[in-house]
């Protein structure tokens, strides 16, 4: 069978897979409402109208407080290439992260099959759009090219000269993270890759301490980019073609390299980590104190000894905080940043918390315990990585904070974290019990869940966060504090109702058994 | 639910025990008993409704009608207490992927209350599990056969009343069968009831005193393990199968 051939029986198979009618009909509506925002933000930012040129920096409380059409389409193509070389940096991170890039099958799954490489690469590449943080740059991008960069025949060359960077920046992207995932394979591998990121670390804080930032992104090669879409713009398609082409020859390159350093990647023998031969034995602890205690230590090393939830954690902690960093945000935007990272953080595996157990959640339930016991270390520890990466990123963005915080700011930055962690852990052990899945998190493509069921997870989960910072974000530009305390208090009440109710259907040993069962054996 | 008959001294006890998944009757109408110091083996096809019984067994699965008596308690009302006497192997994995060997002995030794001498008894096991030298690795590194070894020691580390073992010798070496029916012997000695659900005949033989032979959710025969012995026990093993 062909590479094309075996893509499409792939995603036959795979959505044959999907029992839940619901599911089904969800997915279809995602992918309908993901193409209708895109286009929707394309066209409506096309016909906005421009007005007077703006005056000064641009800035949220512009849009409350002018009144009148104002052009802001300068200020925005200047800010165009930092926010395409931040599209390029998670393309190549994103991969990175996920270990070559998103599966659509597990490869445990396939194992018995003659699937090609080819077919891995290109299913990677087509779910590259289920991550909605992609998902959601490519959106922003393409509203600011058709607002900003609308020329005599409208923004569709534009657009298109976006279209070819953004297939470049993937395709690269996927070749640079089947490379890793190669040379991850072994010890000095894996210890390479730690010198090249402190290596990296280490260059991004001598950028922020000596206030390099403004010089580093002006001088990114995503200017080049502009120009040909600014060329496009006023049709001269001459000038914007060398641009073009070269982006064209990159993305044919990249998915070339890609399907040979997977091909690599995926043969080279390894000492296969921590669960390999070779690996050091764990050092033993004492007796634990209590039954909770006991399950809260398995369930943290069951987190931090699997390779897709560390890089995920380490992709959390230092990413936001370093982009917050750099930036130097203001408190109204400081205030978006808690929602942003605890939805990021639950992906991991929190809206599937009880496959930490895998297989071994059989065993435990033969255990004699308090039932309840479980769900409350699961709890616990997805609250630890949501509540910590929410801290870290905090801790970073008011290290370098536009200005000082008035009362107002802090209320509504520390209601948006306490508020958004209570809500994202109450949606995850929620659906943690109604719909368990099996996964093993050990490879490092594994995720908690199939690729169309997480693309509805962070839909879900992105949107209510989104929402909600959005409420504290603009909470902070008014001067009541009863009003971002009574959210948080709403938040919290409505955390601790539903935390409540997922209880006592655990409590039901029916339900009980079907996800252990689930999640045990599939 | 039935209402349960009075306590039964017989270390496992299942009368009329059904099992239902929507229109499936995955266990139909069963009864067993396995007597202290015994050994009944449970085979039969795949989807016989032996990992099933197993499962009902071990306090990990509600049954839909009929009573189950475990060491003396029902399993249906007092599960938690039917998990303090009961040992199970399950039939897959059964392992907490990132934890390991002495990590899962050390939560089970917490959550079962075992007393200080655990450590002493983990230690023996292991060893005659021959996973002394991995005692300390992540279990998703192990074979498949060191894998069901840790499983059948972790069922019988905290010499349970009840050993419940599905599929123990499912790719073992033969030291670690042996190791596995050394572990049986020792549990009968001591007074155990043990159930073995296999599909390997000639190890269920040497295993167990009686063969209960499952097809569909119910028992179609129950003799003398011996009677399977063989060649002609083999044959018959067959015939009642299909």
């Amino acid at each position: 069978m062909s590479g094309r051939g075996q893509v499409t029986a792939l995603f036959a198979l795979r959505w044959r897979m999907i029992r839940s009618r619901r599911v089904r009909i969800g997915l279809i509506v995602l992918a309908a409402v993901s193409l209708a925002f895109v286009a929707l933000a394309v066209v409506s930012a096309a016909s906005v109208p421009l007005g007077q040129v703006a005056s000064g920096s641009f800035s949220a409380t512009d849009l409350v407080t002018r009144t009148g059409p104002v052009d802001h389409s300068g200020e925005l193509a200047a800010l165009l290439p930092s926010a395409m070389l931040a599209f390029g940096l998670f393309c190549i991170i994103a991969p990175l992260s996920a270990g070559g890039g998103t599966e659509l099958i597990p490869e445990a799954e396939l194992v018995a099959y003659p699937v090609r490489v080819r077919t891995l690469v290109r299913l990677s590449l087509v779910l590259t759009p289920l991550n909605i943080a992609w998902y959601l740059q490519v959106l922003v991008l393409a509203a600011v090219t058709s607002y900003a960069l609308r020329g005599p025949g409208g923004p569709g060359l534009p657009l298109g000269v976006l279209v070819a960077f953004m297939a470049a920046c993937t395709s690269l992207g996927q070749a640079l993270g089947w490379s890793l995932v190669g040379v991850r394979r072994t010890r000095r591998g894996r210890r390479g890759t730690w010198i090249l990121l402190g290596t990296g670390l280490l260059v991004a804080a001598w950028v922020i301490v000596t206030d390099r930032g403004a010089a580093v992104l002006d001088s990114a090669p995503t200017r080049r980019v502009l120009g040909a879409q600014l060329r496009a713009a006023q049709a001269d398609l001459a000038g914007s073609a060398p641009v073009v082409l070269v982006l064209v020859v990159a993305t044919v390159l990249g998915y070339l390299a890609s399907v040979r350093i997977a091909s690599w990647a995926l043969r080279r023998p390894g000492d296969l980590g921590i669960d390999g031969p070779l690996a050091r034995p764990v050092v033993r602890r004492d007796f634990p104190t209590s039954d909770a205690q006991a399950l809260r230590r398995v369930d943290r090393a069951s987190v931090w000894r699997s390779a897709p939830l560390r890089r995920g954690l380490l992709v959390l902690a230092v990413l936001p905080v370093a982009a917050a960093l750099i930036a130097s945000l203001p408190w109204s935007s400081i205030a978006l940043l808690p929602p942003l990272v605890a939805s990021g953080a639950a992906l991991l595996f929190g809206v599937n918390a009880l496959s930490l157990d895998g297989s071994g959640a059989l065993w435990i339930a033969t255990l004699p315990h308090d039932p309840e016991l479980v769900l409350r270390s699961k709890a616990r520890v997805v609250t630890e990585v949501v509540g910590g990466s929410v801290l870290l990123v905090l801790g970073g963005a008011s290290l370098r904070a536009a200005e000082a915080p008035t009362l107002q700011d802090l209320i509504c930055v520390v209601g948006a974290s306490l508020g958004c962690t209570a809500v994202v852990v109450a949606i995850c052990l929620r659906l943690s019990i109604t719909r368990p899945h099996r996964a093993d998190l050990r490879g490092p493509r594994d995720t908690p869940a199939p690729p169309g069921t997480m693309a509805i997870y962070s839909a879900r989960l992105a949107g209510t966060t989104t929402f909600i910072g959005l409420l504290f974000s603009a909470s902070t530009l008014g001067a009541v504090p009863v009003v971002p305390v009574a959210l948080t208090l709403g938040l919290l009440f409505w955390a601790a109702w539903s935390w409540t109710r997922t209880l006592r259907m655990w409590s039901q040993m029916s339900v009980r058994t079907h996800v252990v069962t689930t999640v045990a054996t599939g | 639910m039935s209402a349960s008959p009075a306590p039964t001294t017989t270390p496992v006890d299942v009368r009329g025990l059904r099992v239902t998944f929507g229109l499936v009757h995955a266990v139909d109408n069963l009864d067993l008993r396995v007597p202290a110091g015994g050994s009944v083996a449970l085979v039969g096809r795949n989807g016989a409704g032996k990992s099933t019984t197993l499962r009902v067994l071990g306090g990990v699965l509600p049954p839909s009608s009929g009573t189950v008596w475990v060491g003396g308690v029902d399993a249906a009302r007092e599960p938690r207490r039917a998990r303090e006497v009961v040992g199970y192997c399950p039939d897959v994995g059964g392992l907490i992927p990132r934890a390991t060997p002495w990590e899962h002995l050390q939560l089970a030794a917490r959550l079962r209350g075992m007393g200080p001498g655990w450590e002493e008894r983990a230690t023996d096991l292991l060893t005659r599990f021959d996973l002394a030298g991995a005692a300390d690795r992540i279990t998703s590194g192990f074979s498949h056969g060191m894998g069901r070894r840790l499983s059948v020691l972790l069922a019988a580390f905290h010499e349970p009343a009840v050993l419940l073992l599905d599929e123990p010798f499912d790719g073992v070496d033969p030291l670690g069968v042996e190791a596995t029916l050394e572990e049986i012997r020792r549990a009968r000695m001591r007074g155990a009831a043990v159930l073995v659900s296999t599909h390997l005949l000639q190890l269920a033989v040497s295993a167990c005193d009686e063969a209960v032979v499952l097809r569909s959710g119910q028992v179609v025969a129950a003799s003398p393990s011996g009677e399977l012995a063989g060649e002609a026990g083999a044959a018959r093993y067959r015939e009642l199968l299909t």
